[in-house]
């Protein structure tokens, strides 16, 4: 796959009064063509400015920027160069960005709004009506051409939002926390709409939000931000299925049914009750495994009980991942044989309890 | 009809030419110096917006020396700028009495008004549309024309009725310098010669040319919102429920 937008040694600090922030340290990304790249990160965690820089809404302090090929930033002699005013404007027409507040010209129509990025490009007045009226189809939205956006609802406001980013044909949609701050409906009908327009048109998507769910939902890929640096990257699936830091462990949790195992704990819920040699332990299946019937296999030939607690499957990008909170128990000989053959059979565990003499 | 005006408002009858006259010089030293401090300011307004810190084309030493005329001739009470200008005014328009001379002085009283007016209106113009507008590719021109301008109309009417109508209070003052206008004839027919019916019709026809200045800013300033178009379709959504039930 080409190389849509590529960040070398990116840094941005903040100079204020009550000292200095880093909100971006040393990134470095490669986002290919038709991919949706997910940016995760708490806020003040660098991700807003990150996004951008891509556009360079924000001028770096150094680092280089690539997109579509055109440079957008280098480093020559440990110095940052800038494109020039009037290229980095053509360029900005490629790339098209939403934002959490949508940012629509209050006194303008739909129509008007749509039209902001046709104009006084050398097209007819009947081109771009014929242009706006396509891209409203486009959003599902060709009944509304002549509101207000004081009229609209957040999600429709989005959709024209989404309309005048994709004015000009751009090869990149950036989406600043573009759902945040819409309810769970209109939140649904955006992602599914930026996930057709990525099948449909095949432009790139970059995207950053607070919110696993809306990775799961949407992105291919995606890289969790804390304190200005990418802590951690790679395909979705693999983030959910082996996460590394932390940071990533505690969102994938916050997006997970699974993460009630943690108020039964601090209950003491019977349900999760270990006997003396038995095991509280979460068990990840993945696509390799997720379809076998190993659990009522151990339990018959390792004549061990498993009660299970909570279990959840994740479809990512069309690919399973099982996970299990389950009790184990047994005579401790029997539990260890019993996880060393779900080991050899591929499933992850983490021990979450030692059963205790009770 | 003509003798209740007789009755009322003896004086000004006998002086109905220099009152007329008045009512023209009043009219021609509001309109001369409103247009050009009403495009003045917009531009001073408009360049001290983008010069600021942060603004679309921040430039400190721009903003500074603005920034700090402006305060000067704001901190000036209008009757000391009106004498304190007589040099200046006299070296660039050859006069420094009538309607000509006191243009000079009302534009110097209503620039840095207006200016710090549309400063304030143009800073109610949410960031996130410039930031928009500039990922669009919109340069600097089209910023201030296609955003800051365009969205904030309701905002920049509304600054400009204001500095309007202080502009008729400052007309009448320059009449204390031998301006001209419905100042200097309240002042001088009126107040010296004790016709009290001079100076009470002065006011009054002050009063309705303000009250009609802001009339059609309040007008204009509605109108141009979409806010209260919103408003009339919530109205309508009511009726069609009410009917319903």
């Amino acid at each position: 796959m080409n190389t849509m937008i590529e960040i070398h040694a990116l840094n941005k600090t903040y100079h204020s009064k009550s000292g200095d922030v880093d909100a971006v340290k040393n990134v470095n990304l490669t986002i290919c063509e038709g991919e949706i790249y997910g940016v995760i990160g708490y806020s003040g965690a660098g991700k807003s400015s990150l996004i951008r820089c891509i556009n360079l809404l924000e001028l770096p302090d150094s680092g280089s920027i690539t997109v579509g090929g055109e440079k957008l930033t280098w480093m020559e002699n440990d110095t940052m160069k800038v494109i020039k005013n009037k290229d980095l404007n053509r360029v900005r027409r490629g790339i098209g960005m939403i934002f959490q507040h949508f940012n629509l010209l209050d006194r303008s129509t739909v129509f008007e709004n749509i039209a902001y990025p046709l104009k006084y490009m050398g097209l007819s007045k009947a081109q771009i009506h014929n242009r706006v009226v396509e891209l409203l189809e486009l959003v599902d939205l060709s009944d509304k051409i002549n509101s207000y956006p004081s009229q609209l609802s957040g999600g429709q406001k989005q959709r024209v939002a989404i309309a005048r980013a994709l004015a000009n044909n751009p090869k990149v949609l950036l989406s600043d926390e573009a759902t945040s701050a819409l309810d769970p409906d209109a939140t649904e009908s955006i992602l599914s709409l930026l996930k057709q327009l990525n099948r449909k048109l095949g432009i790139t998507i970059v995207l950053i939000t607070h919110e696993m769910a809306v990775i799961k939902r949407v992105c291919h890929k995606v890289a969790v931000m804390e304190h200005g640096e990418v802590v951690e990257e790679g395909a979705v699936y693999d983030i959910f299925a082996e996460p590394q830091k932390e940071i990533t462990k505690k969102f994938i949790n916050s997006a997970s049914p699974l993460n009630k195992i943690h108020s039964l704990i601090r209950k003491e819920s019977p349900l999760i009750q270990t006997k003396n040699g038995g095991l509280l332990l979460k068990l990840i299946f993945e696509k390799n495994c997720v379809g076998d019937a190993l659990i009522s296999e151990v339990s018959r030939k390792y004549n061990i009980d498993v009660n299970i607690v909570l279990a959840n499957i994740e479809i990512l990008k069309g690919e399973q991942l099982g996970s299990v909170i389950a009790v184990l128990n047994g005579s401790e000989k029997n539990v260890a044989e019993a996880t060393e053959y779900l080991k050899q059979k591929g499933v992850r565990m983490e021990v979450i309890e030692h059963g205790r003499a009770s | 009809m003509a003798e209740l005006l007789e009755k009322l408002i003896p004086n000004v009858l006998d002086y109905q030419d220099k009152f007329f006259t008045a009512c023209v010089a009043t009219l021609q030293m509001f309109v001369i110096s409103g247009v050009i401090s009403f495009f003045l300011g917009l531009i001073v307004g408009v360049i001290l917006t983008v010069t600021k810190k942060d603004g679309i084309a921040e430039n400190k030493i721009v903003f500074s020396i603005i920034d700090i005329f402006i305060n000067i001739f704001r901190s000036i009470p209008f009757i000391i700028l009106l004498i304190f200008l007589i040099p200046f005014t006299r070296a660039i328009v050859g006069t420094a009495i009538g309607v000509t001379g006191a243009i000079v002085p009302l534009i110097f009283g209503t620039v840095p008004f207006f200016a710090r007016q549309v400063e304030t209106a143009l800073a109610n113009v949410d960031p996130g549309k410039i930031e928009a507008a500039r990922s669009m590719g919109s340069g600097p021109i089209a910023l201030i024309f296609r955003v800051y301008l365009h969205e904030a109309v309701p905002e920049l009417i509304r600054v400009t009725t204001i500095t309007a109508i202080s502009l008729v209070g400052l007309t009448a003052m320059a009449g204390a310098v031998g301006a001209g206008g419905l100042g200097s004839f309240a002042i001088s027919y009126g107040q010296n010669q004790f016709h009290q019916d001079i100076v009470n019709v002065c006011v009054i026809v002050l009063l309705i040319f303000v009250c009609i200045l802001q009339g059609i800013g309040s007008f204009l300033a509605k109108k141009t919102t979409n806010r209260s178009l919103f408003k009339k379709i919530e109205k309508q959504a009511k009726i069609t429920e009410n009917e319903k039930k």
